[in-house]
């Protein structure tokens, strides 16, 4: 199975290579040329060179370098619609599918102009955030109201805790303050069958 | 364009037996290629074989007597086409008494019996429809768009895929996968880091949906054990994958109800024929099956005179091998289960995910003990409660680091040019999920903690209590 993407700091590049080893191939582009060596040292150092083909280009204007042979592309660059039409021709005759990661929603707009005026279907844009639950014990105090009966107060039940020392612990899961709201939309596609 | 050369293409071609998925626009439905055989999709009943030989991905228009007809490829199916109509400015003068459609439902199914295809019905619509000039561009495209939808005879016919069969469950039968939507799952196969050539635990009962997402991963590499609860595992999902032959060679079953014999050592001298209601005797040892067992019974025919006996003699014999089948049958399963058990009892396995409508507290903490130290493993459940439950549970037992309890939030966006907004119907949740890193345990540790747990209960809470709430006695 093959796949290409803009290769970045190569984190995403890894979980694919994770995904894809050890029968698929990964080709990834990328303008920087330090970068591009640096990832190329990375994969070599982690045992994937052989599964992965680092070009050193500008892939909306050469694309990927490689066309028809891959299942999946994934944009992760500031003007994904300009490499539209790059993504089409890496994929193969036979169909695959279209990724791209864009933070405003402007550019989710053009890409997904480009993905029309290509060709491409099934259209699909959204939002994914992955949200934490801090699990603790939170303890909290009992009101006091008083004693009920006072026939009975020589009489100390369970039910009857001494008043300004009621407490009840609970087990719970709450959200933290803050959290990471937005990193970018996701826009996928598929490339039907030639 | 031409397709030279099919040799190519085979790969990529439908064949008779394959199991497909069907889709029409957003709705999605498992099948298996089988000649002759109708299909109901949608509310049309039709025959797939006119889809063997075609290319996967291709779509096809179902005809007035059920066959499918391949539409010719890069035919767009679904652009919307106004033409440059004339459109209004605004809805103000457009009043909404349900009359401005001219033709009636059985005028509509007139032209169905006719033949017209779904766009040219479509256009029929536009042009009886009294108000269609005046909407607004974005009103009419809107109005082209949902009748395109409502008659649409198209079906297409894809792969099946993780991320199909995901969509597929979750938007027609989510209760038999737990409600578990395809992000979640999506974030479950990360986080379980599932990938070729690891050996994975599986207990699940979303109808073989994990499972059959775990082996995709796997590609054919590596093992998958499955954990069942009941009398056998549920694979209808799995098989829906259509894998092929040797991925089923790298999937294991073991029931739930044996576990505690394995860890405790004692699988072999439980094992014995199965309650299957059949009055059968020791098939312990391979040995005692006999392979001349039916045939021996040959030899008393030469005396049998007249049909009725030579009938009952040809009873008899069935009955034997009946028997005997059973046996080796019961025998197969017998050593299957010992190499089974002998892989979990390394207990080195690389991940476990457990997605099941079963408490997940013991579930997780029975199966944890055959994943090896540094290892994930991910706990779907529906809700949070067990979970928070899982998560406590193994901070006081130990063996368990940087868990986190997640869920994954999701939502659809329309992208048009000027009509760039969220979807209006949203999914309220996915479920939740635990995941964690498994540590060696030090087994002298875990008995100290075991005494704490008989403190009073005041001192307790004390050394819980984190969130600095305001304390009466002075420190």
């Amino acid at each position: 199975m093959g796949t290409c993407e803009g290769t970045g700091s190569g984190s995403l590049s890894h979980a694919i290579l994770r995904t894809i080893a050890p029968t698929g191939h990964l080709h990834t582009v990328e303008f920087h040329t330090e970068r591009a060596q640096k990832a190329r040292e990375e994969f070599s150092r982690h045992r994937v060179g052989h599964l992965v083909t680092v070009r050193n280009q500008d892939v909306c204007r050469q694309g990927f370098g490689v066309e028809g042979v891959a299942d999946a592309v994934f944009l992760d660059i500031p003007s994904p619609w300009e490499a539209i039409q790059h993504a089409k021709a890496a994929i193969k005759r036979q169909g695959g599918r279209v990724c791209s990661f864009s933070p405003c929603i402007e550019q989710v707009q053009q890409t997904c102009e480009a993905l029309v005026a290509s060709g491409l279907q099934e259209l699909l844009t959204l939002e994914v955030l992955l949200r934490v639950h801090d699990v603790r014990s939170v303890t909290l105090p009992l009101p006091d109201f008083g004693p009920e009966d006072d026939i009975h107060t020589h009489t100390h039940t369970h039910t009857q805790p001494a008043p300004g020392n009621a407490l009840v612990t609970v087990k719970t899961a709450t959200p933290p303050r803050e959290m990471a709201g937005h990193t970018g939309y996701l826009t996928f596609a598929t490339k039907v069958r030639e | 364009m031409a397709d030279n050369g099919d040799d190519i293409d085979a790969e990529y071609r439908i064949r008779d037996g394959d199991y497909v998925v069907l889709k029409r626009g957003d709705v999605y439905k498992a099948a298996q290629i089988q000649k002759k055989r109708k299909i109901v999709f949608e509310k049309q009943w039709f025959f797939l074989d006119n889809a063997v030989g075609q290319l996967y991905g291709t779509t096809f228009e179902i005809e007035a007597g059920g066959a499918m007809k391949p539409h010719a490829a890069k035919q767009d199916v679904s652009a919307a086409d106004r033409d440059g109509k004339k459109a209004g400015t605004d809805n103000r003068n457009i009043v909404d008494d349900g009359k401005s459609q001219k033709l009636t439902r059985d005028d509509i199914e007139t032209l169905k019996e006719q033949g017209l295809k779904g766009q040219e019905i479509v256009q029929q619509l536009i042009d009886n429809s009294t108000t269609f000039k005046d909407k607004t561009e974005f009103a009419q495209e809107k109005y082209i768009k949902k009748k395109k939808k409502k008659y649409d005879n198209n079906v297409t016919v894809l792969r099946p895929s993780t991320r199909i069969l995901a969509m597929m469950y979750h938007g027609r039968e989510p209760g038999k996968i737990c409600h578990l939507r395809y992000d979640t799952l999506a974030q479950m196969l990360a986080l379980g880091n599932i990938h070729a050539g690891s050996k994975v635990l599986v207990f699940e009962t979303c109808a073989g949906l994990v499972l059959g997402a775990v082996m995709e991963r796997m590609g054919g590499y590596g093992s998958v054990i499955q954990f069942y609860p009941g009398g056998g595992p549920t694979r209808a999902g799995m098989e829906n994958f259509g894998f092929p032959p040797h991925f089923h060679q790298t999937l294991h079953e073991f029931p739930l109800c044996k576990v505690n014999a394995l860890l405790a050592g004692r699988l072999e001298a439980e094992e014995g024929p199965e309650a299957a209601g059949e009055p059968q005797e020791e098939a312990s040892s391979g040995a005692e099956v006999k392979e001349e067992a039916p045939e021996e019974t040959q030899e008393m025919e030469v005396t049998a005179e007249g049909d009725e006996s030579k009938e009952k003699e040809r009873q008899e014999k069935r009955r034997e091998r009946k028997v005997y089948e059973r046996k080796v049958k019961m025998e197969e399963k017998r050593k299957k289960l010992t190499a089974t058990a002998a892989l979990l009892e390394e207990r080195h396995a690389d991940g476990l995910v457990i997605a099941s409508r079963f408490h997940p507290c013991p579930v997780l903490l029975g199966l944890l003990k055959f994943l090896a130290p540094s290892r994930p493993f991910v706990v779907y459940c529906q809700y949070r409660e067990p979970l928070i439950e899982c998560y406590t549970k193994l901070r006081e037992q130990g063996g368990a680091i940087s868990m986190r309890l997640t869920d994954s939030w999701l939502r659809q966006y329309q992208v048009l040019p000027n009509r760039t907004h969220p979807v209006l119907l949203m999914s309220g949740g996915g479920g939740y999920l635990l995941t964690g890193t498994t540590v060696a345990m030090d087994t002298a540790k875990a008995t100290t903690k075991q005494a704490k747990e008989e403190e009073p209960a005041s001192k307790r809470i004390r050394l819980e209590d984190m969130d600095g709430a305001s304390s009466n006695n002075s420190a």
